[in-house]
């Protein structure tokens, strides 16, 4: 059964009624992305395993919740993703060393499929119009707003990690999150 | 923390779910009574939700998905060993398993309706008062000797579809099932047939089956069109 032509909502639909090769297809569409919001999180390779592992196996027994007004379904990934991965660095009080998440260039784009099929047109449309927002953004905006992001550091904890003072984090996580808004909807530079 | 008129400063930060207990609190009562921050809340937090889709791509192991549909598969025989399968389940086990022979033949005791054998057949308890919808699709002149079913369950929600005598195609090229609604086509599914002409597959829509007005096949390039762009096999309306 192919279902590479199936939208992200009738894939969860299968999977809440078990069906296995739609969940292949939806890790086929968004393992990568899982992993790599893992990766991005903990820094830990066997950690990012298990968090995707347990990702796709809630997703499985889940799916039945999933509801189109929560937003897209790589959305609702990601967000179990870094849920997860915050979860445990704040179990753990455990942090990686490397403070920089690494940001996509924008210009890399997965090669689109001979077939062309929606959803990864959809998707590789956000992605050039993310990437590029975030490229926009000053370098200290886009470190304080990845670890706010990928290791749900509270102000503080991000100002005693950077050495920074409080009131400049602040500043720089609002004024990173309103020009993202801005950029975000607005039309990428081509 | 103080909010006075809005709680524009915070609501970013509340966005990333980065504040503290005490703020996270505060910033809370106030969106209670602040429609205007409940929206521009609304706007930071599907900001913040396409921020992973600008960190870096890393490639996981290629062990890691087999590994997960291990789980998952082990998960499904355990269901399996202690619930019951259901009708649809059933029934999609003996049309996939079976000879095509069988496939049709139970086709044909479902069109007739005939309850009374089922139960003697004991392949469903529910059966009785979940009599299905069967709807025979027409062949084409392209395909003068096919033959389709369509069996939907009663609420005409699910459907699966039953083809025989069809063309076996070129490896580039696949059967399409297509749904018609106030003339829009979508997708219901890609198909190949085995060596008899004979297929079963699920149908997938994204609304319930009855919603459509009619299903149709068509021949296209393997994998499925976006649109029909192929030869027509196999058609019929939905009734309402």
């Amino acid at each position: 059964m192919d279902y590479s032509h199936v939208n992200d909502e009738t894939l969860l639909q299968l999977i809440a009624r078990s069906q296995e090769n739609a969940l292949s297809e939806l890790y086929d569409r968004y393992g990568r992305l899982v992993y790599s919001v893992a990766m991005n999180s903990l820094a830990d390779a066997e950690r990012a395993e298990e968090i995707t592992q347990d990702v796709f196996v809630r997703v499985w027994e889940k799916a039945e919740t999933y509801r189109v007004e929560q937003g897209r379904v790589a959305t609702w990934l990601t967000s179990i993703t870094r849920n997860r991965c915050i979860d445990i660095l704040r179990h753990s009080r455990a942090r990686h060393e490397n403070l920089l998440i690494s940001w996509e260039e924008a210009e890399n784009l997965d090669p689109p499929s001979p077939q062309n099929v929606e959803w990864e047109v959809d998707l590789a449309q956000s992605q050039r119009q993310v990437r590029w927002a975030v490229s926009q953004l000053p370098e200290e905006q886009k470190q304080a707003l990845g670890l706010a992001f990928f290791q749900g550091l509270s102000h503080p904890e991000i100002a005693q990690t950077l050495g920074e003072p409080l009131g400049t984090v602040k500043t720089r996580i609002r004024l990173g999150m309103q020009k993202l808004r801005q950029l975000i909807q607005a039309e990428p530079q081509k | 923390m103080v909010i006075e008129e809005h709680a524009t400063e915070w609501l970013p930060a509340y966005a990333l779910n980065i504040l503290t207990e005490e703020e996270t609190s505060k910033v809370a009562e106030h969106l209670a009574s602040c429609p205007a921050c409940r929206e521009e809340l609304r706007l930071y937090q599907a900001t913040a939700d396409e921020i992973p889709l600008a960190v870096k791509q890393i490639a996981p192991p290629p062990a890691l998905k087999g590994q997960i549909m291990d789980k998952i598969h082990s998960r499904q025989m355990k269901n399996a060993d202690s619930i019951q399968p259901t009708f649809w389940q059933r029934l999609e086990a003996i049309l996939r398993v079976r000879a095509p022979a069988l496939g049709l033949a139970l086709i044909v005791l479902l069109a007739l309706g005939n309850v009374l054998l089922w139960r003697q057949l004991n392949l469903s308890k529910n059966l009785a008062v979940t009599p299905m919808r069967v709807i025979a699709l027409a062949n084409t002149t392209d395909s003068p000797q096919a033959a389709g079913t369509l069996i939907m369950d009663q609420r005409g929600e699910y459907g699966t579809l039953v083809v025989d005598n069809l063309a076996t195609l070129d490896p580039g090229k696949q059967y399409q099932v297509w749904l018609k609604r106030d003339g829009e086509r979508v997708s219901g599914g890609v198909f190949s047939v085995n060596s008899e002409g004979y297929a079963s597959m699920e149908i997938l829509a994204p609304m319930p089956l009855i919603q459509y007005d009619s299903v149709g096949i068509t021949i296209e390039p393997a994998g499925g069109s976006p649109g029909p762009t192929g030869a027509k096999v196999l058609g019929g309306d939905i009734p309402h």
